[in-house]
């Protein structure tokens, strides 16, 4: 009972803070309140026991809550998250003029995003996934300067294409599924004609928020421009609830989705590699964190396409992609909101603090990263692949560690030379360190660094995560690392030997320019075709007749008249005489 | 007391009554007005009387002076016939009442326009409809027409001006012309025959070719009369040239007599002649006169001459009944005969406000008339209606004439004819706008000579809302006509 | 209540409640604004109160009928099925709201008892039209509806509107004409006109198959004019240079929701959507509506006149009711019929906004909307709730219609409505949302006027805004469009 009263209000709190924040005279007191936003659904998360029912006759298409296994790992990552963020945010926007709007869109992402951990039909879900993302776009483009601008209107289209896919997949489900629940989806898919079909739509329609490659070209454009926490959230926890729809619309395990799945594993580790390059090049900072993002989502899909591929593998594979769901969640948070207080201080301690949720990230050994890719290759190794997964998996390490390294020395120079983006808007140089600005960054990092130590707890629920502590494991995660770092070493001496070579640099957004001067074209051709009205046609035709045949009209009959008035007289005669004559005969 | 309201009195009275009135008015002009609107509510209460004897009874039959057909004058009056007594009451009533403002002069340089002429003229044509409304043989019919013609010439002229004085010129030279074919048809019937009353001709078996022949003439020279594209060209300088009541009788009723004549003929006298080719010629011309007529009606400049131009489309419409009548009997009868009803009042109701129009503004053409319709609403309310009733929208009686005719033209498979009606009806729709749409043009400056009286724009919205009844409550009307529908069987 | 639950003169007191005042109101002058107020609310109110009880009748299982013989053996009926009920229902309660909006918008100008007449007929028209228990009554009505808006759409008498009304004619009596003939034809034929749920011309003239396509396509051709459906939607853009209460009348309560409802009657009371597939004639018309819903979005998008966008999104959006109806099975009817009242409450709240936006601050132009939302906060905060509704996001009213076209859709096996479905939504947000965004993000240009709308035109924003959130987000409810909309499938299919 108090667990169900529990998550009604783990959903309806976020909702209420949202509402309230619609009425100005409340607006002051929300702000001050924001941070406790997600603080009922870290409470649920951790006191939740899972297959906990809930539902909401009436509401919407009768709604139903709950947590289960996989919402509960999704649940507290996004929850811990939010916390984090939020509270960051109250310092970090202290001297922005519209520092509310801000926490009003971020209340009402954050409803969306919490709410599609918890609820357990696919209308709700799809419902809560299109507040995220709609709401998001506050977020993105909160500086309003041109860049977010773009950036802005980037979003927006891909997030208009993926909620369109998502709509498809949704009609394919819902319309064979018994009722909405996740429950009924694999009986669903079970008794499509296409079921592959399907399954690839959605693959890709979530695939947009997950930053699948190619539909990734909203995130390096988005992540810089947006306020820092926004980025953490963006990277950290929205990204993953493109995760749990592939995982809640797609029954991995329940068949074999080979389109679906061949598309996803060479998507993911072109992603790994493509985008660790891509992001060693970039300048900004929190660009590189954004393909650092899309290279690691590129594992998930990995992950998430062998599990479509050989349904036997599913299980272990889903527990891959959770883990590595919620400890990229947190290692990325972390490195996020390690930059605003870089921007405070750069002391070497505060540098080696932050760059250590980078090699968690990495998969150095013994930590969380190196137990996630453990149990994704642990999971991959049980099938043959035409391609060395194992191999092409461990030089993607090589790269993740390459852009952990990128993005210290980036974070380690001077302000002046970051370009200025949202998180120092005004070529603000420093920020004062506040324990809001903090604590939430120190918090992240913590649970980040240890995530070794409870992460199986959480994902107790979905299976035994394999110990990463064994030798083999440890030599697999160790020599990607350490081959990194003396690359990235090398690279920093070469740099310091020959100033004058410059890094050749990758546009933010790299294949985007040709999609939009794609775009353009098509408009260009377009545009023209949608200007016929044959509706007029007949009405202009008839105005036409009227205008050249009326003059010859009223002639002929004014004529006719004339004519008739009297020979039409003589000819009545001459008929008259002639039937006289034929009838008197 | 009940003798008085026997058929064997109201049958003569219904004729004789306008008469006398007629009479009393040449008699003296001062009590003209007064003399007319008594004989109006007199007919029109002896119309109702013998409109509720025939429903109680069925058709009634008198014999005046005692001697029967064929000698002797007999009068007759079934459904059909009463439904055309009492349309024709009430638009009389109308126009009498109109009449008796329309004439007045306005400012005092106006000289008396002819009103003293008017209502001896407009008393004799009522009579003259009544009669061929009752008439049952040829020799009677022949003598109402020409009872007919002559007053409504004079009407045209009564104006006086150059232009109406031609106009009716040319309408006597070729109404005489009818005549003459007409008479020349009743001829010959006669010597094949040997009778004029249309019963017995249809019994007299007389020889085809004679019939033939006589049909032929008689149907020409009414189609003079009716106005039948291609001899309409009399008709749009006459009616638009007459004064509005006048127009109103002219358009409204004298067209239909001559119509209604034709149709008996055809339905009564010589049933077989539906065979022949020339029904499906009458309807040519009808389909001709209707597309004609309606496309000449968008192209004119003043109102009386669209109204005017649209009675020769609507006329096209009744003669559209003759190829039909063979395969589709009922819908076609009745159908053609409520249409002729319902379009009498409508296009009796249109000329009123037209008139209206015109002695409100000093002309009706449309560029003057723009923006009016805020200063005239009961003028333009009627105009509206009436010209729904037009274009055969519902609810007005000219849809269920429409509906009827297409069902006709339907079932019986001639799809052709439903394709003439419906494009008839939406270049209605097209000249009627024609006139609205100067209601709603912003407000001119513009300023009216004077503000309409009731008596000219009372009658106009009686008389289109009476269409819309006939819209609404067309059981009844309908049913007699189904009961009077001719029995075709050669 | 018995008797009120008996009583067969509910749905003429409906029609009345409008047409009483309508006429009344023809002979009032211009100044009795008091009374001319009083009488229009009255006769809104009363209206509702008359719904609401049939609408209690008939979730009880009770079916109003009233008749009138006009012809022998043709008889002006008024019947208040489920169906009907949705369309009456629908129209009395935009009615209320309209006729407020109005009062307002109309105040101090010219001609206004004109106005209000010729409105409330045109409201009575429509009631006519949706209790049409037949093909007769339903053409008398429809006609009827051409020339009562005709007024409306010329009312401020400026040359570009009569011009413009010119133009409604020709198309509107053009297509009533055609529907004129059809219905004559289909008598001809099948010698009846009555609807029967499932229709009734597989049993009279199932044999006659090329003549009962030709009908059907004779029927839809005159109907489609009203519909706008692609090419004979041409009148429809041209047609908003009325006053925003026009429009709204014109798009949401009337004349385009006429012609979508006749659609609806004639595949699901004459002919059965089984006998149109059979002929295959359903699936011409659902093709038809495709291409009108690509179209209209498609030039939606080039729009920069507000008004003309909304215009051509409606021509986009009535067609997803075709579109619904013309597929067989239970669940794509739904769709098509819940979206008959969705579609009408979100676009007319898109137009009381726009007319907001006309009159206070003189915007007409979408490229003259930015900071609208700093401007007129709850009038655009209206405007989003209800362009959602027409991108189709949850929770919103549009989301449910679509919705339960795609499964219908996916049920019927035509992934290629799946596809429209999908591609108008990313359109309608492509034309939707710069609106959004230029009201909420930009900001207003120096010097422009702020202020909100009077309430007269806010409320009714307001109303039916919350109309279109709440249809969605309380969709499950009993009283919900889509549960009165399951009633006629369920009576349908028997469900």
């Amino acid at each position: 009972m108090t667990a169900a009263l529990l998550l009604a209000t783990a959903i309806a709190w976020p909702v209420v803070l949202t509402a309230a924040f619609m009425v100005r005279r409340l607006r002051a007191a929300v702000v001050v309140l924001a941070p406790t936003l997600a603080l009922p659904a870290l409470a649920l998360g951790f006191a939740g026991e899972p297959a906990l029912e809930l539902q909401v006759p009436g509401l919407f298409t009768s709604m139903r809550l709950g947590v289960d296994g996989i919402g509960r790992a999704f649940l507290l990552l996004t929850a811990l998250l939010w916390t984090c963020a939020v509270w960051h945010t109250a310092s970090y926007m202290r001297a922005d003029p519209r520092r509310r709007a801000f926490t009003g869109f971020l209340l009402a992402t954050g409803t969306g995003n919490i709410g599609l951990t918890l609820v357990q039909d696919t209308l709700s879900f799809y419902l809560f996934f299109a507040l995220m993302t709609f709401a998001a776009y506050g977020l993105v483009v909160h500086t309003r300067t041109a860049d977010a601008l773009r950036a802005g209107r980037v979003y927006i289209v891909m997030a208009v294409l993926g909620e369109a896919l998502i709509l498809a997949g949704l009609f394919g489900i819902t319309a064979l599924a018994t009722d909405a629940t996740f429950a009924a989806v694999p009986d669903a898919f079970a008794v499509m004609t296409r079921p592959g079909l399907v399954a690839t739509v959605l693959l890709l329609g979530f695939g947009v928020k997950a930053g699948l490659v190619p539909l990734h070209l909203w995130l390096p454009l988005a992540h810089p421009v947006a306020p820092t926490p926004a980025s953490a959230l963006l990277s950290g926890a929205m990204i993953k609830a493109g995760v749990l729809g592939w995982l809640r619309f797609v029954p991995a395990g329940e068949m074999s989705f080979s389109a679906a799945g061949i598309t996803a594993m060479t998507l993911g580790i072109t992603a790994t590699l493509a985008a660790a390059v891509a992001g060693t090049l970039q300048r900004d900072v929190k660009t590189v964190l954004a393909y650092s993002s899309i290279s690691q989502m590129g594992f998930v899909a990995t992950g998430f396409g062998a599990a479509l591929l050989v349904p036997t593998a599913a299980p272990l594979m889903v527990l891959a992609v959770a883990v590595y769901a919620v400890h990229h969640a947190l290692a990325k948070a972390a490195l996020f909101l390690a930059i605003p207080v870089a921007e405070g201080s750069r002391r070497p301690l505060m540098l080696v603090t932050a760059a250590l949720p980078g090699l968690v990230l990495a998969g150095a050994p013994f930590t969380s990263g190196a137990m996630a890719k453990a149990a994704l290759k642990s999971a991959l190794g049980g099938e043959t692949w035409p391609v060395p997964v194992d191999l092409l998996l461990s030089v993607a390490a090589v790269g993740t560690t390459l852009l952990i390294a990128r993005y210290v020395s980036l974070l380690a120079l001077a302000p002046a030379r970051i370009p200025a983006t949202g998180s120092n808007r005004g070529g603000q140089s420093s920020r004062e360190l506040t324990v809001g600005l903090v604590a939430p960054w120190a918090l992240l990092v913590a649970l980040s660094v240890v995530g070794a130590l409870w992460l199986p707890w959480v994902l107790a629920p979905l299976g035994e995560l394999p110990l990463a502590t064994q030798p083999a494991y440890v030599a697999g995660a160790l020599w990607p690392v350490a081959l990194g770092v003396v690359l990235a070493g090398g690279a920093l001496l070469l740099r310091r030997r020959y100033p004058a070579w410059t890094v050749p640099s990758v546009p933010a957004g790299d294949v985007l320019a040709v999609v939009e001067r794609a775009a353009r074209t098509l408009h260009s051709v377009g545009a023209p075709l949608a200007r016929i009205a044959p509706g007029h046609a007949a009405a202009r035709g008839w105005y036409w007749l009227e205008a050249r045949t009326g003059a010859g009209l009223d002639r002929a009959a004014a004529a006719y008249d004339r004519a008739a008035a009297g020979p039409a007289l003589g000819a009545i005669m001459v008929i008259l005489a002639v039937l006289l004559f034929l009838a008197l005969r | 007391m009940s003798d008085i309201l026997s058929p064997d009195v109201l049958l003569p009275a219904v004729v004789l009554v306008p008469l006398l009135g007629a009479a009393v008015a040449v008699a003296s002009a001062r009590a003209a007005a007064a003399t007319a609107v008594i004989t109006a509510l007199l007919t029109a209460a002896i119309a109702v009387l013998l409109g509720r004897a025939v429903v109680a009874g069925g058709a009634v039959t008198h014999a005046a002076g005692a001697w029967g057909a064929p000698l002797g004058i007999e009068m007759h009056a079934d459904g059909v016939a009463v439904l055309l007594l009492v349309v024709t009451a009430a638009i009389g009533i109308c126009i009498t009442v109109y009449a008796t403002s329309y004439f007045r002069p306005i400012f005092e340089d106006e000289e008396d326009r002819g009103v003293r002429f008017f209502w001896p003229l407009w008393l004799l044509i009522w009579a003259a409809l009544n009669a061929i409304f009752v008439a049952t043989d040829l020799f009677n019919l022949y003598v109402c027409l020409e009872l007919l013609t002559l007053p409504a010439v004079a009407m045209v002229a009564l104006d006086g001006d150059r232009e109406a004085v031609a106009a009716a010129t040319r309408y006597l030279l070729l109404s005489i012309a009818g005549s003459l074919l007409f008479l020349l048809g009743v001829a010959i019937v006669y010597s094949g025959s040997g009778t004029l009353a249309l019963a017995a001709i249809r019994e007299s078996g007389m020889d085809a070719r004679a019939a033939a022949t006589a049909l032929t003439l008689m149907t020409t020279g009414l189609a003079v009369k009716a106005a039948l594209v291609p001899l309409h060209v009399w008709l749009p300088p006459a009616h638009a040239g007459a004064p509005a009541p006048g127009s109103a009788v002219l358009s409204g009723l004298v067209v239909k007599a001559a119509f209604i004549i034709v149709l008996r003929l055809w339905t009564e006298a010589f049933p077989g002649s539906l065979l022949a080719p020339g029904a499906d010629l009458l309807g040519v011309l009808g389909a001709i006169a209707v597309l004609w007529g309606s496309l000449l009606a968008l192209r004119q400049q003043r109102v009386k001459l669209v109204i005017a131009y649209s009675t020769v489309a609507q006329v096209g419409y009744l003669f559209l009944v003759f190829p039909l009548l063979l395969e589709a009997p009922g819908p076609a009868w009745s159908g053609t005969m409520y249409h002729l009803l319902s379009h009498a009042l409508a296009k009796a109701a249109l000329f009123l406000a037209a008139g209206a129009m015109l002695r409100a503004m000093g002309s009706d053409r449309l560029d003057d008339i723009a923006g009016v319709g805020q200063k005239l609403p009961m003028t333009f309310a009627a105009f509206g209606i009436a010209g729904l009733n037009l274009a055969g929208m519902p609810p007005s009686g000219g849809f269920i004439g429409k509906w009827l005719l297409l069902t006709a033209a339907l079932s019986s498979g001639q799809w052709w004819w439903a394709v003439v009606i419906a494009i008839g009806s939406l270049l209605a729709a097209a000249y009627v706008l024609l006139v609205l749409r100067a209601a709603f043009l912003q407000p001119r400056a513009r300023p009216l000579r004077h503000q309409p009286p009731w008596q000219l724009t009372a009658p106009a919205l009686a008389l289109a809302l009476l269409s819309v009844v006939l819209g609404v409550w067309a059981e009844p009307p309908l049913l007699l006509l189904g009961a009077t529908a001719p029995d075709l069987a050669p | 209540m018995n008797l009120i639950m008996a009583s067969s003169w509910l749905p003429l007191l409906v029609l009345l409640s409008s047409l009483v005042p309508g006429l009344i109101i023809v002979f009032l002058e211009e100044e009795r604004v008091q009374l001319r107020t009083a009488l229009n609310i009255t006769g809104a109110v009363a209206k509702i109160v008359f719904v609401a009880l049939m609408l209690y009748g008939v979730t009880h299982g009770h079916t109003y009928a009233w008749s009138l013989p006009v012809m022998p053996g043709l008889r002006l009926n008024l019947v208040a099925d489920p169906l009907a009920l949705l369309f009456v229902a629908l129209s009395a309660a935009l009615w209320l709201v309209t006729t407020i909006y109005a009062i307002g918008y109309l105040e101090g100008s010219p001609n206004r008892s004109r106005f209000f007449a010729f409105f409330s007929l045109c409201v009575t028209a429509t009631a006519g039209i949706a209790l049409a228990g037949d093909l007769f009554t339903f053409i008398v009505f429809y006609e009827a509806l051409t020339w009562a808006t005709y007024p409306l759409v010329v009312h401020r008498g400026t040359p570009a509107s009569v011009r413009a009304g010119r133009t409604y004619l020709a198309y509107t009596i053009t297509g009533g004409t055609v529907l004129l003939v059809g219905i004559v034809w289909l008598y001809a034929l099948t010698g009846t006109v009555t609807f029967v749920d499932g229709g009734f011309v597989e049993a009279a003239a199932g044999g006659a198959v090329t003549e009962t396509r030709i009908i059907f396509g004779v029927l839809i051709a005159g109907l489609a004019v009203k519909a706008a459906i692609v090419p004979l939607h041409g009148w429809l853009p041209v047609a908003m240079v009325a006053p925003a209460p026009v429009s709204a009348l014109l798009h949401a309560v009337a004349v385009v929701k006429a012609g979508a409802f006749g659609i609806v009657r004639i595949l699901y009371s004459v002919y059965g959507v089984e006998y149109a597939t059979l002929i295959g004639a359903a699936q011409v018309l659902a093709v038809a509506a495709g291409i009108t819903i690509i179209y209209g979005s498609l030039r939606a998008l080039a729009q920069d006149d507000l008004k003309k966008r909304l215009a051509y999104s409606t021509v986009s959006q009535v067609s997803y009711i075709t579109l619904g109806v013309a597929i067989v099975g239970p669940v794509a009817t739904l769709g098509g019929l819940v979206h008959l009242m969705h579609q009408g409450i979100m676009k007319i709240t898109l137009f009381f906004c726009a007319g907001n936006l006309a009159e206070v601050h003189g915007v007409k132009k979408v490229s003259e909307l930015a900071g609208a939302g700093r401007r007129m906060p709850f009038t655009m905060a209206a405007f989003t709730i209800a362009a959602f509704g027409m991108i189709g996001l949850p929770p919103t009213a549009g989301f449910i219609s679509k919705l339960y076209l795609g499964i219908g859709a996916v049920q019927a096996e035509h992934t290629w409505i799946v596809g429209v479905l999908v591609v108008s939504s990313m359109l309608n947000a492509a034309y939707f949302l710069p609106i959004v965004y230029r009201a909420w993000f930009e900001d207003a240009p120096t010097g422009a006027t702020m202020g909100e709308a009077p309430w007269k035109l806010l409320v009714p924003a307001a109303i039916t805004a919350a109309l279109s959130l709440g249809a969605g987000l309380f969709a499950a409810m009993p009283v919900s469009p889509l549960e009165l909309a399951r009633l006629i499938i369920q009576r349908r299919y028997g469900l």
